[in-house]
């Protein structure tokens, strides 16, 4: 391992445990700062240590394997970028929807009901599930179109194929809850209305789907490319760097289709009800 | 050994939806709505066809990269 790669994991896992770590706290015990909402019902599992050990202990081994499997065809500092970069963008293009709908900034979105650690109000189990959806995808589009100068293709293939999965796993997931005698909610609720709903899911859950890991597999593919003019140091900054620019972009093109065509034209139609 | 590696992400992928079709099964049982099931056998043939096409490239391939 090479000097750099070996201060930049050091310095970029440092951040993220540090993020998670606050996010955590603010979460169980000032709950009021990102107003989270009441968890009193019971949900599936009510004992935050159980979803520790279950779901973000199950999801850190599954990470850890892909991982591995990353390290050992793109190399560490490629592997190091694709985990965090993936796991930075995801959860915070999720968190920012979360929190401008919760703050009244924009219309309401949804929040996750159930979760051990979290990393702003997202939990860590969805925002390492993204990161392992988005390499399988990514890793299977690069399969089915080997020339690795169709990084475009790439990016588009492994979008689609999230999204597809995403499609009938998104239900699921949120009406989860109707397993239990209780009834409860599922492992995120949604709070949109007046919009197009597909299968009961918002519509722009999906475009956000196929537009996070399109934009994402795009940059992990095209700034690296620039390794040698750059450097290691200036080439890991853009990439970090762009990715503010990349949120920006996902917010307008979801609250754009969302307000001015989806409201307008498609507003409370609902194709396949559950 | 490539092979066996490059096997991992097409595992995880997998263990993922057989975990999503369980709870889609245990829905469609509680509920009695098979609208859960209906979704993943409309999606799911494109993914296994990915996959079994992806794994057999992968039998293809030589062994060092």
């Amino acid at each position: 391992m090479d000097k750099f790669t070996r201060t930049f994991s050091l310095v970029i896992f440092t951040v993220l445990g540090v993020c998670i770590g606050i996010s955590t706290i603010i979460h169980y015990l000032a709950p009021w700062i990102f107003q989270v909402p009441s968890d009193t019902p019971p949900f599936l599992s009510t004992s935050h240590t159980l979803e520790l050990i279950i779901t973000d202990i199950s999801s850190f081994i599954g990470a850890l394997l892909i991982f591995y499997h990353s390290y050992h065809k793109y190399g560490l500092w490629r592997s190091i970028l694709f985990l965090t970069g993936s796991f930075v963008f995801t959860g915070l293009e999720e968190a920012m929807w979360i929190l401008l709908g919760r703050f009244g900034l924009t219309f309401p979105t949804y929040f996750f009901s159930r979760g051990g650690l979290w990393f702003f109000e997202v939990p860590f189990y969805t925002c390492v599930g993204w990161y392992i959806v988005a390499y399988t995808c990514v890793f299977l589009a690069e399969k089915l179109v080997p020339n690795p100068r169709h990084f475009l293709a790439h990016a588009a293939i492994g979008a689609f194929l999230a999204m597809d999965l995403d499609l009938w796993t998104d239900p699921v997931m949120v009406n989860l809850g109707r397993i239990t005698v209780t009834n409860d909610v599922g492992m995120w609720v949604w709070n949109m209305e007046y919009t197009l709903k597909f299968f009961g899911i918002p519509l722009m859950n999906f475009l956000g789907w196929f537009l996070v890991i399109f934009l994402f597999a795009l940059l992990w593919k095209v700034v690296p490319r620039r390794l040698d003019q750059w450097g290691y140091r200036k080439t890991t900054l853009i990439f970090y760097g762009c990715m503010p620019l990349l949120l920006g972009v996902c917010f307008l093109v979801l609250s754009g289709v969302e307000i001015f065509l989806i409201r307008n034209f498609f507003a409370n139609v609902s194709i396949f009800p559950i | 050994m490539k092979l066996k590696k490059d096997l991992l992400p097409i595992l995880a992928l997998m263990l993922m939806i057989l975990l999503d079709v369980g709870y889609a099964f245990l829905l469609v049982q509680v509920t009695g709505n098979p609208i859960y099931l209906t979704l993943a056998v409309v999606s799911l043939p494109l993914f296994l066809v990915i996959l079994f096409v992806v794994f057999f490239r992968l039998k293809k391939e030589p062994e060092a990269e």
